[in-house]
């Protein structure tokens, strides 16, 4: 057990990826953070609010990544080191400001840490950073293990402050989430003085002043790459005959070394593992370049490395013993998804013309017993919110007379998600933040009398959901949107979001109501309700319906509830008992309504007595189901007292 | 010697306590200078989803991921669970499996079926012969809580002697890693498992 900062140099601790970030951050003396949840960061964001008074931090969770990268490039203007935590698609939300910060450069240092889902496993698409840092021209650092992730923070800053330019670290989910043994650092207590030396031919980047930063962008990235040649992380190992060897970076590198252990060709396979994945370190790729004949090159998400290296290789192909580079573009690596140690052996196995089995060959048994275990995807916890109103969504369509295919819901990113594939089976899009309302109103637009839903959460809302709504009453079209307001950002792990008053550095805010912001764009239909009345909100979903096909203009109905984890905890704590409901035997008829259309986890049925019951421990008291059934037959549990 | 690599792969679903095995094995590890690494993805835990935990000791275990068909051990806190994730145990590995199911969404609304916990135990023998089954559930019932099976799983593994890491420190590893009023019932849960392979 350790505190994350707590100053023992020296010390052995088991710390995530993502916590060595924020323990490498400390350690530099970080003084502003910013970002956006989002898996697979998110932790390193929280690690640091919670110790953010005591290690004299600020930290705050931004509205979006693009004010995030903003705040953080004031703060790095004006002299202090500044960190921003994202996701790889917050990049996409970001590369706006990020795009033109490079121009400008910084003063206190800039690091802008990037956790990829490669997968992807828990987004919407699996993208590549590393090509952004080629686009922006910004630095990229890959770390290989939670040691190298702290230890490269403190070099990250160095680098933007020695060059004034941001820097991008560059992290995997498994590397993220991976956990091992880190040995801590000192902490750097001393602490840039903010200063704002005003410079219009830097910070204010016009066109002919953008022209110039660009051109001197490009002598700072090339001056860089002196550093990237001597940088302490990279590893290079020429082995055996000099045949082959394989080019890495990032986590790759710990699936190629135990590829290598596992094939017995530690010693006859040569490695480079480039930490400076932008600007390259060319001497050093020449240099093995020079002592390989084949290389193999692994590395996640796309073949950035690979393109790069060929193209060097060609121009310095006098000098070089290498003849082919083998890699995604040669069919040896899959384009998408993962790489894993499969995927290494039989590329090595392709090149070298040789068997080579990493594990036994029983894959049928292995799937005769998997196929065998039923599907378990991500499910509304019991008692959630959002299952209620999806439940009233479908009832309030279906009872306005409207089929399956006669409606659009147009879903967005959070917890609410998981509609598809609940009982209830609602929303038939889900894109980026905060598109539900773009895409709603195209929706309208082109399929014009179907009734079209948006439905967002309330952090989505502030992240980038306001943009859309604006045009929607402003370009006019009848949609009705759901805001989905649980109080927190609950598929990361219940951060704040601007309309709680908590902050997450634990400070005060006055909270922004959702309600008065939708009221000051003009929309004339708001409604509040709880989703944990089926009744009243399918009542206002068909008024809402009614009121966007009468008057083409958009209704906004907010179903407002607290999160049900978060409800269990509060309750917990000021020890509050949980009244459960049970279903009566004698009056369940067995319709299976409950457990088929609505499917809350506390929700079983007994095979045997061919009756649906509610286990005790994890019903939440939410009442939701008890309204639902059509005989009566769900209870609430007396008061035991 | 020190152990140069042992994998344990640890399924079952979100809130039975996967990760915390994981940290509690990981510490353990560190407290006794073997080299550990751990690969997990966070975010299923609280959503009832499918959650593994992979923990690799020794020098030679480089991936934080146990490569399919080479983990040791495979720890089952949930029967379908254990069965999805049965590629990542190596042929003849240990399974130590809690006979408790927890029926997904998917069976609940009848989209799918759930085999009989014995028809999953005998689809195991295909791989291995080396199957321990527990009640642990049961047991961390009788103890006053049911969160408790994941630790009663944990001592009956710590009582087969196969762990590289002794077990005084694995005991206070458990001591330093849960809630200061759960410290007591846990090392009771602990020791229950213990005993169960060691009477």
């Amino acid at each position: 057990m350790y505190n994350l900062y707590e100053d023992s140099p020296g010390k052995k601790t088991l710390m995530m990826g993502n916590i060595a970030v924020a323990r490498g951050a400390i350690e530099a003396g970080v003084q502003v953070v910013t970002g956006y949840p989002g898996t697979p960061a998110t932790e390193t964001l929280e690690a640091l609010s919670k110790v953010a008074g005591k290690a004299g931090i600020y930290v705050e969770v931004s509205t979006n990544e693009k004010v995030a990268v903003e705040i953080a490039s004031a703060a790095a203007i004006s002299n202090l080191r500044a960190l921003v935590i994202m996701k790889q698609v917050g990049l996409n939300v970001a590369s706006d400001i990020a795009n033109v910060i490079n121009l400008s450069g910084c003063n206190g240092g800039l690091v802008i840490y990037i956790a990829d889902d490669v997968g992807p496993l828990v987004s919407q698409n699996e993208q590549d950073t590393r090509i952004y840092s080629r686009l922006m021209h910004l630095p990229c650092l890959e770390p290989s293990t939670p040691q190298e992730a702290k230890d490269m923070i403190k070099y990250a800053f160095e680098i933007s402050e020695n060059y004034k330019i941001p820097v991008i670290l560059r992290s995997t989910l498994r590397l993220s989430h991976m956990s091992s043994s880190v040995t801590l650092g000192k902490i750097n207590i001393s602490r840039n003085k903010p200063n704002f030396v005003k410079d219009i031919n830097r910070y204010l980047v016009l066109d002919f002043i953008a022209r110039s930063e660009h051109e001197a962008l490009h002598k700072k990235i090339n001056k860089i790459k002196a550093d990237a040649e001597k940088n302490p992380f990279n590893i290079l190992k020429i082995k055996g005959e000099k045949n082959l060897g394989i080019i890495t970076s990032g986590l790759c590198y710990l699936y190629v070394e135990e590829t290598l252990k596992h094939c017995g060709l530690q010693d006859q396979v040569s490695v480079l593992k480039l930490s400076f994945s932008y600007p390259l370190p060319t001497g050093l790729i020449l240099k093995f370049l020079q002592n390989v004949k084949y290389v193999l090159i692994v590395e996640e998400v796309e073949p950035v490395l690979e393109n790069e290296i060929k193209a060097i290789s060609f121009d310095n192909n006098k000098k070089v013993m290498v003849s082919k580079v083998f890699g995604r573009n040669s069919g040896h690596l899959p384009w998408a998804g993962e790489i894993n140690l499969i995927h290494i052996a039989k590329a090595l196995s392709k090149i070298s013309n040789t068997e080579l089995h990493l594990t036994p060959d029983i894959y049928q048994k292995y799937g005769e017993i998997e196929k065998l275990a039923p599907p378990r995807y991500l499910s509304f916890c019991a008692g959630c919110p959002h299952l209620a109103t999806f439940y009233a969504m479908r009832k309030a369509l279906m009872q306005q007379g409207y089929k399956e295919n006669e409606w659009v819901v147009a879903g967005d990113i959070g917890c609410y998600g998981i509609a598809p594939f609940s009982a209830v089976k609602m929303m038939d899009t889900s894109f980026c933040m905060g598109s539900s309302i773009g895409l709603a109103c195209g929706f309208k637009l082109a399929l014009k009398d179907t009734p079209v839903i948006a439905v967002i959460g309330d952090s989505t809302f502030y992240h980038s959901g306001i943009s859309g709504i604006v045009n929607a009453m402003w370009n006019t079209k009848g949609i009705v949107i759901v805001v989905m307001d649980n109080k927190t950002t609950a598929m990361t792990g219940h951060q704040p979001n601007p309309g709680v008053s908590i902050r997450i550095d634990g400070s005060e805010s006055k909270p922004i109501d959702i309600a008065d912001v939708i009221k000051g764009l003009g929309i004339k239909f708001i409604e509040i309700v709880d989703p944990y009345n089926v009744k009243k909100t399918k009542d206002i979903i068909i008024k809402a319906l009614k009121y966007v096909s009468e008057r083409s203009e958009p209704a906004v109905i907010i179903t407002r509830r607290e999160c049900a984890i978060l409800s269990l905890r509060e309750k917990r704590k000021s020890g509050q008992r949980i009244t459960p409901f049970f279903v009566d035997e004698d009056k369940c008829i067995g319709c299976r309504i409950c457990t088929q259309f609505y499917g809350c986890l506390a929700l079983g049925w007994d095979k045997n007595i061919k009756k649906a019951f509610i286990d005790p421990k994890s019903c939440m008291g939410c009442s939701v189901c008890s309204q639902i059934c059509p005989s009566k037959a769900i209870i609430k549990k007396e008061e035991s007292n | 010697m020190k152990t140069t690599e042992f994998n344990i792969a640890i399924a079952g679903v979100g809130g039975q306590g996967v990760t915390l095995l994981a940290r509690i094995l990981g510490n353990a590890a560190i407290k006794e200078g073997l080299s550990v690494r751990i690969g997990e993805v966070y975010g299923a835990s609280q959503r009832g989803g499918s959650v593994v935990s992979h923990i690799r000791f020794g020098e030679n275990a480089f991936s934080p991921i146990i490569p399919n068909g080479r983990a040791d051990v495979l720890l089952g806190l949930e029967v379908s669970e254990a069965a999805r994730r049965i590629r990542a145990l190596k042929p003849n590995g240990l399974v130590i499996l809690n006979v408790y199911k927890i029926d997904p969404v998917e069976v609940k609304t009848g989209l799918s079926e759930y085999p009989s916990i014995s028809r999953l135990v005998n689809a195991f023998k295909l791989i291995t012969d080396q199957i321990i089954t527990v009640n642990a559930t049961d047991i961390a019932t009788d103890l006053g809580d049911v969160r408790l099976s994941n630790i009663v799983l944990l001592g009956v593994l710590a009582g087969l002697s196969v762990l590289p890491i002794s077990i005084k420190t694995l005991r206070q590893s458990i001591w330093g890693n849960v809630p200061l009023a759960m410290r007591n019932l846990n090392m009771k849960a602990f020791k229950i498992g213990f005993n169960l392979r060691n009477p």
